[in-house]
């Protein structure tokens, strides 16, 4: 330890242009750095912040069909919606990157597709293991959606919810 | 109109992107920070100073990740304690290293208290919301103990010392007591029919604050008081009481500025610190020089003199700091609680559950007032309360009792669903 303390000394302690030393340069230097990165770190989060209020749902009451969730959410460890907009199409699935995302670790990656086709909602599963039920009734080819039908995903149950 | 469909994905990666960006920037500041630490504090250095750094920068991204990934509900409260934290903790390691190395443990057990708060209140549901005497009966209890067997340090009673551990009991009376506002609130209709409704939470609350006087501490007497205040503007119609509160406060602290020598004392000092400029002006001079000496961009850590103020690493962990890192890093960490505030208004208003409804603005509020009142000391512009900043300043029990509130915060953030989740209009 003590060869270490004095490598140190002679290296960052060393007076190289009058009693400036190389600790003094680099510490000069880094203050300028932490407030860099602490106000970076404070636009980062209201940049968030503001990206959660742009992104705030707006009621899709009226103008489509959604899912309504109809387990208690306070029962998951995982975030879910209380509802779902549905577009033309709507993949659902663990993965982050389907439209609709649940982190359950019931539902597989690609779980099933919700899409609208000649006016009416269908939904088809996509092969995943634990399966997809429509009214208690097991999904096994695309079939039509009608208003309060119930779908359960993994252990998260929905309503279909057609709107005014 | 609907948003199309494109913008929330292009929104769910950046989200992501920002969040990996943020625990980059908090390992980058540690990394840097406790790199210029180690070699100023050469003489010391030993194979633990460098577990210890290791320690730090792993266990702040740890906590990161495993509460966005077990708890539900605001991602950012924890994210922001943590780089306050990691700012405090490097001051109070350069100031002395074995009292960093004690912050860093108490760190743990307070993230660990954390989680602790939040599966509690996840799975004690809503056994605590209507609690209300039980919770003003363990602040009273907590205060009265303290009032009884409590030591004195520092101009305040308010130290008890259980099986060798010191701790501050009034820090820990924050939490009941924003529990208690809670329940107050949430159920009202019962106190307002019963016991003369806020007049109730009034008398309640102006016996704590009349022990905090007692007791000579007279910070979390005001952070009472204001957490009180701001829940009465927020969920009591009458703003006759509101005026008549604070009349009450004003004339309560004129009477106790007589009664109580410790009280003349401080303002005396505020007043003229020059009186006795060794003395007892002494702190708040040599805070006033640190930051004075700091400028904007601080002195560089290492090359200050923080030590020379009493209390560097608690009290003045704000003045130390901007001598060292400037008087941008106390704009940055005032910005930063006022987002924690922020978060703690929206969070109160998006709940639907009346209780946690309640303690989210209350506990939003007590950090605010808490940090308000530290930054107003430290600067002179108000009297010293002998408070620390949460989440920074070195103290086990202030620590632990913000991460508990913090917990809690977190907690309320989670959206509640009323019993019958289902309406459907037919």
């Amino acid at each position: 330890m003590d060869t270490i303390i004095s490598l140190i000394e002679r290296i960052f302690y060393t007076k190289l242009v009058g009693s400036l030393d190389l600790y003094t340069i680099l510490a000069t230097l880094f203050k300028y750095v932490f407030v860099i990165i602490v106000m970076y770190f404070i636009y980062l989060i209201v940049r968030m912040i503001y990206l959660d209020i742009e992104q705030m749902p707006t009621d899709s009451r009226g103008s489509g069909a959604y899912l309504h969730l109809i387990t208690q959410p306070s029962k998951l460890s995982f975030d879910v919606q209380r509802e779902y907009p549905l577009y033309q199409v709507n993949s659902v699935g663990r993965d982050a990157s389907n439209h609709i995302a649940i982190a359950n670790p019931y539902l597989s990656g690609r779980h099933a597709t919700i899409y609208l086709k000649d006016g009416s909602y269908f939904i088809e599963d996509l092969g995943s293991a634990n399966g997809t039920t429509l009214n208690g009734q097991k999904v096994e080819t695309a079939l039509p959606l009608k208003n309060k039908d119930i779908l359960s995903l993994g252990d998260v149950e929905f309503l279909f919810m057609v709107g005014e | 109109m609907r948003r199309p469909r494109l913008a929330e994905f292009v929104v769910r990666s950046k989200r992501r992107e920002y969040f990996s960006n943020v625990k980059l920037l908090t390992f980058m500041f540690q990394l840097l920070s406790m790199g210029l630490v180690l070699l100023n504090t050469r003489q010391a250095l030993t194979v633990n100073s460098l577990v210890f750094s290791g320690l730090l920068i792993g266990l702040t991204y740890l906590s990161n990740v495993l509460v966005q990934r077990y708890t539900k509900g605001d991602n950012y409260l924890i994210m922001i304690a943590n780089m306050l934290f990691s700012i405090g903790i490097v001051m109070i390691y350069r100031i002395n290293p074995a009292l960093g190395e004690r912050q860093l443990l108490l760190y743990t057990i307070g993230v660990g208290a954390f989680f602790i708060a939040y599966y509690f209140l996840h799975y004690t549901g809503h056994f605590w919301e209507n609690k209300t005497f039980f919770f003003l009966g363990i602040s009273i209890a907590m205060l009265a103990v303290t009032l009884v067997f409590g030591r004195t340090l520092g101009g305040a009673t308010n130290w008890i010392e259980v099986a060798g551990f010191q701790f501050q009991p009034s820090e820990f009376t924050k939490i009941t007591f924003a529990f208690f506002i809670a329940a107050f609130y949430a159920n009202h209709a019962f106190f307002k029919q019963k016991l003369g409704g806020s007049l109730f939470l009034m008398i309640a609350t102006y016996i704590l604050i009349g022990i905090f006087f007692l007791q000579g501490e007279l910070g979390t007497a005001i952070v009472f008081f204001a957490a009180m205040i701001c829940a009465m503007i927020a969920f009591d119609r009458s703003r006759l009481l509101l005026f008549a509160n604070i009349g009450l406060a004003l004339a309560g602290l004129f009477v106790a500025y007589r009664l109580f020598g410790h009280i003349q004392v401080r303002f005396e000092v505020w007043l003229d610190p020059w009186a006795d400029p060794d003395g007892r002006g002494y702190q708040i001079l040599q805070s006033m020089f640190a930051v004075a000496s700091g400028g904007l961009f601080g002195r560089g850590i290492g090359l200050g003199q923080p030590g020379t103020i009493p209390l560097a690493h608690s009290d003045f962990i704000f003045a130390s700091i901007i001598e060292e890192m400037g008087i941008f890093m106390g704009i940055a960490i005032s910005l930063l609680y006022l987002i924690v505030f922020y978060r703690g208004l929206k969070i109160s208003l998006s709940q639907t559950n009346p209780f946690y409804k309640v303690l989210a603005l209350v506990i939003s509020m007590m950090f605010a007032a808490q940090a308000a009142i530290v930054i107003g000391g430290v600067l002179k512009l108000i009297p010293l309360t002998g408070m620390v900043l949460p989440f920074m300043a070195h103290g086990g029990s202030s620590l632990l009792a913000s991460f508990v509130m913090l917990g809690a915060l977190q907690y309320s953030s989670v959206e509640q669903y009323p019993e019958v989740a289902l309406e459907i209009k037919e």
